[in-house]
């Protein structure tokens, strides 16, 4: 039986150097790297009956390599397997209109944000049966893709937006594009997709007098080796324009690059979170490069309570924890990047989780239940939530994406019968357009074809 | 006091005498070269059977002998009765339409036990033999005249009455929605469906297919039924005729659970979409789609822990 650990943290660390291999399954191997996983064990297989010896030691246990694990690509002989030469992708094309409708690839290459940052679980599950980690443009993203050309510009005070939309309609790949469009274009870029793992007590944390706040170190530090492997030469190229205080330890000296800052952090992981704070603050001072900070699953974070207990075993609010501190503040524009932005999506995925009364205030969205004056609204959280602004995700997709979403999985062969039109205008008929159930509960799930 | 105001003295009724009746009595015979109606002879009933004391049945079962007499006089005369048996036989069906008993007491102002209907049903449906023995061999006049009988016999409603079990016709609004009902187990549907698109025309040839946008209680399709096998099952009228995306769908549905839900839905579908489409009927029949599903939960009966469960036998 292979199972996950629940209080352990199953995050997904980036492997630095060149990837193992390039074969179709092998991308599975090299970006998910499960860490602290307790593996039942499987029954110990005896001999029965005449064969049976009882003082015989028992047999080698049967190993369990767990659920994902992917055969490697050589012992693939099945014509199923075979290279799907067919399958014609475009590499992540600019993001223009010329663009919408294509299928696009994400790419693997070294600064490619889905090595290096890890994906949102249900990204991640799609990608598990693709052969090429692909997505279509849509309209959506070609215009989130010039909002963000604007922002490269300008303070991102002025640019703290959050995807919004109904449930499966498409934020988290539509941030994704967006963070590899970002990254591909010279931005920095800093992408966390998977922020309910600073608020659910899946890391270690303990209190920092001085800022008054709760250190969350390995989050820290995980953040700090992902920023690091993602931007790593344009981290390299900027310097510290003055020496920088550190608490008990010596001032970082003016002119060390920006990486080298880093790898002071990675060293010692309790000062990981000082580092973090320091790093994104210099990179907000320069105006060489754009900034991009990108956090899915951001209404995690506008709890009122987290998962963590203190002392008095009484819940820690998220803004005393420093991962989501640090991320609220440049959320609700209190810390800025000169050039950059801010953007955050919503997910309903976890309903531990669920969208609160003040964020849904602050961008200003409908409220799903009777509400009043008098219903209280946490003064910090209306505080973090001002300022930003919603994006909302078209509902439907059109029918040009929709083909070639279509087309896509088409292509991936996970069709048991012929593939018709009658199949697509039937699902996408049921899925009254909508992403998730298109695809998920209506191309993957359908009972009849 | 008072026996002195009775006897009050008045100048009128000084010279009067006091009778027990009010008026002035005059003698009949008197009054018989003045007023004819106030004679006091014994009045002669209009018929005879006023003294059965059933008048009307009577009257009624006279007439409809008689008819039946002449009628039988008629028909043999012009050599149409008895019929041999391939004649009775090549006449067209009878489907005798009579009123209730209920409806003939108000007719004829009466009340008519079991006994007396059924006799008077059977000398109608006598009467309508020969009405059809008339018609068929082409005496129109004859079958007119036991037709006007028989007219008063009839129901109202014979028209309806006689298209009872039939399959009406969909109806269809100005705007050209049909209105159709499916039911299946407790739930029951109410469907309004319309083309989705306009007759194609060149300007849009390019333009991409018509999709179906399907509301129930005002509720898209993906929200109201997660499970995709109650998409799958709504769809599938639209499936098998190959009329994916040519109709949208408005359903108002109550009662039952999501299977319940989906398959009244789907039923309401197939059946409005025999009235859009004619033609594709017979595809849906054979697909078994127009048919309400019978199926409903079986009662629990006694000594048996659920409808067919039984309970565990015990040794002891």
């Amino acid at each position: 039986m292979f199972c996950l650990a629940k209080r352990k943290s199953n995050f997904i660390l980036s492997i630095p150097g060149p990837l193992q291999g390039t074969s179709c399954n092998s991308f599975s191997s090299s970006v998910v790297a499960h860490k602290h996983v307790s593996i039942h064990r499987g029954k110990r297989k005896k001999g029965k009956g005449k064969n049976a010896d009882p003082n015989s030691a028992p047999g080698p246990l049967p190993k369990t390599p767990g659920a994902f694990k992917p055969l490697p690509s050589s012992q693939l002989t099945n014509p199923l397997f075979e290279d799907k030469s067919d399958i014609i992708f475009r590499e992540f094309p600019p993001l223009e209109r010329s663009a919408m409708g294509q299928v696009a690839q994400f790419p693997d290459t070294k600064w490619s944000p889905m090595i290096n940052f890890g994906l949102p679980r249900n990204i991640l599950v799609d990608f598990r049966l693709m052969a090429k980690p692909c997505s279509v443009v849509r309209e959506d993203t070609v215009t989130l893709a010039r909002e963000m050309d604007r922002a490269a510009e300008e303070s991102s005070a002025k640019h703290r937006s959050v995807l919004t939309g109904s449930a499966g309609c498409g934020k988290s790949y539509l941030m994704l594009q967006t963070v590899t469009h970002c990254a591909k274009s010279g931005w920095v870029v800093l992408y966390i997709p998977r922020a309910q793992n600073f608020v659910n007590s899946t890391t270690s944390y303990f209190y920092d007098p001085r800022t008054q706040t709760y250190f969350q170190p390995i989050a820290a530090f995980q953040n700090l080796q992902r920023l690091l492997n993602a931007n790593f030469d344009t981290l390299t190229s900027l310097r510290l324009q003055k020496s920088v205080e550190l608490d008990k330890r010596n001032p970082l000296p003016e002119g060390i690059s920006f990486a080298e800052v880093i790898e002071i952090g990675l060293k010692d992981a309790t000062l990981a979170p000082n580092i973090l704070s320091i790093v994104l603050e210099e990179l907000g001072k320069q105006e060489q490069y754009p900034v991009l900070f990108a956090v899915d699953d951001f209404q995690a974070l506008y709890c009122d309570k987290t998962i963590y207990r203190d002392a008095e075993f009484s819940h820690i609010r998220p803004w005393h924890m420093s991962m989501p501190r640090l991320i609220m503040d440049y959320a609700s524009g209190k810390k800025t990047f000169a050039r950059g932005a801010f953007l955050g999506a919503l997910s309903c995925q976890n309903t531990q989780f669920p969208l609160e009364l003040e964020l849904r205030e602050g961008l200003q969205l409908p409220h799903d239940r009777p509400t009043s004056p008098y219903v209280r609204r946490h003064p910090a959280l209306v505080e973090y939530a001002h300022g930003l602004k919603s994006i909302p995700i078209s509902e439907k997709l059109s029918q040009a994406e929709a083909t070639a979403i279509f087309e896509m999985w088409m292509a991936e062969k996970v069709f048991h019968s012929k593939p018709t039109d009658t199949l697509f205008l039937s699902k996408y008929s049921e899925s009254c357009g909508n992403a998730r159930d298109f695809v998920r509960g209506g191309l993957l799930a359908g009972l009849t074809l | 006091m008072n026996h002195l105001l009775r006897f009050r003295p008045s100048v009128f009724t000084a010279c009067r005498r006091s009778f027990a009746t009010q008026q002035n009595f005059v003698p009949p015979k008197s009054l018989e070269a003045i007023d004819p109606s106030s004679s006091h002879e014994l009045a002669k009933p209009v018929t005879p059977t006023f003294y059965t004391g059933r008048s009307s049945y009577y009257e009624s079962m006279g007439a409809l002998e008689r008819a039946v007499q002449h009628s039988r006089q008629m028909l043999t005369t012009l050599n149409i009765f008895p019929l041999p048996p391939f004649a009775l036989e090549a006449l067209p069906p009878l489907i005798p339409v009579w009123k209730s008993k209920e409806k003939l007491n108000s007719a004829l102002d009466t009340k008519l036990s079991a006994t007396r209907y059924r006799r008077m049903l059977a000398l109608l449906n006598e009467l309508n033999h020969f009405r059809r023995i008339a018609k068929s061999a082409g005496h129109d006049d004859v079958g007119s005249v036991i037709q006007d009988i028989l007219d008063f016999f009839e129901r109202d409603d014979k028209e309806e009455h006689l298209k009872r079990g039939r399959k009406k016709p969909v109806k269809f609004d100005e705007y050209g929605r049909s209105y159709t009902l499916g039911r299946r187990k407790e739930s029951s549907a109410r469907v309004w469906m319309i083309a989705s698109h306009n007759p194609p025309n060149d300007a849009q040839r390019n333009s991409p297919p018509p999709t179906s946008q399907i509301l129930i209680n005002n509720v898209p399709l993906n929200k109201y039924f997660p499970l995709p096998g109650d998409r799958e099952r709504i769809l599938a009228p639209f499936k098998v005729t190959g009329t994916v995306g040519a109709y949208n769908v408005f359903t108002l549905v109550r009662g039952g659970g999501s299977t319940g839900q989906s398959g009244a839905i789907a039923h309401g579908i197939a059946t409005g979409l025999a009235g859009h489409a004619p033609d594709l009927e017979s595809i849906l029949r054979r697909a078994k789609l127009t048919r309400r599903d019978p199926r409903m939960v079986e009662r629990k009966k006694t000594n048996r822990a659920k409808a067919r469960k039984g309970y565990g036998w015990v040794k002891r």
